[in-house]
């Protein structure tokens, strides 16, 4: 008896908490569309984005065309990268905690970040003329390097045939130190380029278009559902490697999947909208203190919640000092640093 | 059951295991004994392909352990280490149905199957008025047992437990052992202990491996093995054989030495 509850358990549990979710992500979606320095109404922005919904018959548009292009073509693109952007980077880092046993992992802890930034950075100053794809050739550098150095860390902590959480964990450190060397390099160089390096490494949603989400899209759908099919080798990792291993997990391989899909994901969303930080550290630990670490649970929705915060974050960047746009990266420092200093408070009192 | 050849294994600079040649037989009960650092536990990291070799063999039922899969070796060997299970905001059993994990594959359903295989286990270590609490909210010796009903649950052939009463008071060490024993007679598996007690390796087990600095001193029966100049030479003490006047084993007395 007490069996069976355990495994419907999840399944009650999941439901509980990600319809409310869901339909604070709807109404947070419509909330931001709605605010900008054109001030739209709720229930006619609402209408808008109904009426390109896919299944919904033709309506009458009682609404101005502007107002249509407003929501249709510049903010609802950005929104949706918010979604993306928010929900990979909270997947990326619940994978990342869960892999390396460390609640404060998130996805640029092995060197992500820093070589997109340094592969984004150099692009910018030397490579503008190399951009045989267009405007896809930036993120494409940024992302390949990101993955690239995910490997070379990798690749670093491999010793006698096995690669050991702290190792790696070391090796992320050595590498990002060095690239983070490579970077003050082409920064203090790069003249009157580096306001644009500067924007793209703080992170913006800015020139988001339908396209850019289509591209970023796949990477975090798969990324999702691969993450999704270790949830329960993820669950069983919290028992220590060792245990894991006793119970048949190849723990290393289960490790290499789970780090390379959160990173081509993580990747993805760093290579289209920057450094956008706190959101893989902060999202997964507010979601495990009110949700619990059953993964199964825990990552779809800590994916919701992220895209929530984005869209949030976006909103205040967009908004709060109109008509400058402030990064989204500084945003969600601000939000996520004291959060997580009064986080760790509570966890100190849970102690004594 | 298991069988292990001419086996040595080297850390960096550091020989663990050499000239390791001996051989479980199934259904029994093998004890590994012998002091700190005697490579007891690397033993069982490799007994358990946690650790590889660097030579010799190692074969479960006849088969090399390296050409097992890693749910399949899960499948016929269950290990308990010292430390039990962590103080986890998990319940019992959940921590318990972990150990069904080798017997599912990707797209995993739990079957009755499993329910049944998880009862039993609860069942066998007493644990099923414990079964909704929270391993954080137990102690030590209870989230021992939890372990092993885990390890049960993997419904194992063989059983490899690596000093499973170091952090626990007499009454679960008994306990334990106990627990083991009755599951051996039930499911007519094969147990290796490795315990840092004498006598209660002398009073559960049918045979006895005792190790020294990385080497078998000696294989034998607990006769054999509970010899006291034999004990003298390897430990570096002088324990007293004595003879338990109910279950006629040796069994060792410490003494002072001043």
């Amino acid at each position: 008896m007490a069996v069976k509850e355990g495994q419907q358990g999840f399944g009650k549990k999941l439901v509980f908490w990600l319809l409310p979710l869901l339909f604070v992500l709807l109404l947070a979606v419509v909330g931001s569309v709605s605010l900008g320095s054109a001030q739209l109404s709720f229930n006619m922005v609402w209408k808008i984005i109904f009426s390109h919904l896919p299944f919904v018959p033709d309506m009458e548009r009682e609404w101005p065309k502007a107002a249509e292009v407003i929501v249709w073509n510049i903010r609802m693109p950005r929104i949706m990268m918010a979604i993306l952007v928010g929900a990979a980077l909270a997947m990326a880092g619940v994978a990342y905690q869960g892999v390396l046993r460390n609640p404060l992992a998130d996805p640029y802890i092995l060197g992500v970040s820093s070589g997109a930034s340094l592969g984004a950075a150099s692009f910018i100053l030397f490579g503008q003329g190399l951009a045989i794809l267009g405007q896809w050739t930036l993120p494409l550098v940024a992302f390949v390097c990101g993955i690239g150095t995910l490997f070379i860390v990798y690749r670093l902590a491999y010793i006698a045939g096995k690669v050991q959480i702290e190792t790696l964990l070391l090796s992320g450190v050595v590498v990002q130190a060095f690239l983070g060397a490579g970077l003050s390099l082409i920064m203090s160089i790069s003249g009157e380029k580096m306001q644009q390096i500067l924007y793209w490494l703080m992170g913006s949603l800015t020139l988001s278009d339908w396209s850019s989400g289509v591209a970023v899209a796949p990477y975090v759908i798969v990324g999702w559902f691969v993450i999704m099919l270790f949830t329960r080798e993820l669950n069983l990792l919290a028992l220590g490697e060792q245990k894991a291993h006793h119970l048949g997990m190849n723990v290393e391989r289960t490790r290499l999947i789970v780090l390379l899909a959160a990173s081509l994901t993580a990747g993805a969303a760093v290579a289209v909208s920057g450094v956008i930080g706190f959101v893989g550290l902060i999202v997964p630990h507010i979601m495990r203190t009110l949700v619990g670490s059953d993964h199964r649970v825990l990552l779809p929705v800590s994916a919701v919640a992220g895209a929530i915060l984005l869209i949030a974050a976006d909103t205040l960047a967009r908004t709060i000092m109109d008509p400058q746009e402030l990064p989204i990266g500084v945003i969600t420092a601000f939000l996520g640093a004291p959060f997580f200093g009064y986080l760790l408070r509570k966890r100190r009192q849970r102690f004594f | 059951m298991i069988q292990i050849t001419d086996m040595s294994l080297r850390i960096g600079q550091r020989q663990i295991l050499s000239n390791i040649t001996f051989e479980v037989k199934k259904g029994e009960t093998l004890g590994i004994i012998g002091p700190n650092g005697s490579g007891k536990s690397s033993l069982v990291k490799v007994m358990s392909r946690l650790l590889i070799p660097d030579a010799g063999s190692v074969t479960l039922d006849g088969k090399p352990l390296g050409s097992y899969s890693s749910k399949m070796l899960a499948r016929k060997m269950a290990v308990v280490s010292q430390e039990g299970l962590a103080p986890l905001p998990i319940t019992v059993e959940e921590a318990v149905a972990m150990g069904r994990y080798p017997y599912h594959g990707f797209f995993r359903r739990n079957t009755a199957r499993d329910a049944e295989a998880i009862q039993r286990a609860l069942v066998r270590t007493g644990l099923e008025p414990l079964a909704c609490k929270l391993l954080e909210q137990l102690s030590g010796g209870e989230r021992q047992r939890v372990a092993i009903a885990c390890s049960m649950a993997q419904e194992p052939e063989v059983l490899l437990l690596d000093e499973p009463t170091t952090y626990l008071d007499i009454g679960y060490q008994i306990g334990i052992l106990n627990l083991v024993r009755e599951w051996q007679r039930e499911t007519e598996g094969t147990a290796v202990l490795v315990l840092h007690d004498l006598n209660l390796a002398a009073q559960y087990c049918d045979r006895l491996v005792l190790m020294e600095s990385g080497n078998i001193t000696r294989s034998g029966t607990i006769e054999e093995i509970m010899e006291a100049k034999l004990l003298a030479d390897v430990y570096g003490v002088k324990p007293l054989v004595v003879t338990h006047p109910n279950l006629l084993l040796p069994q060792i007395l410490l003494e002072r030495s001043s």
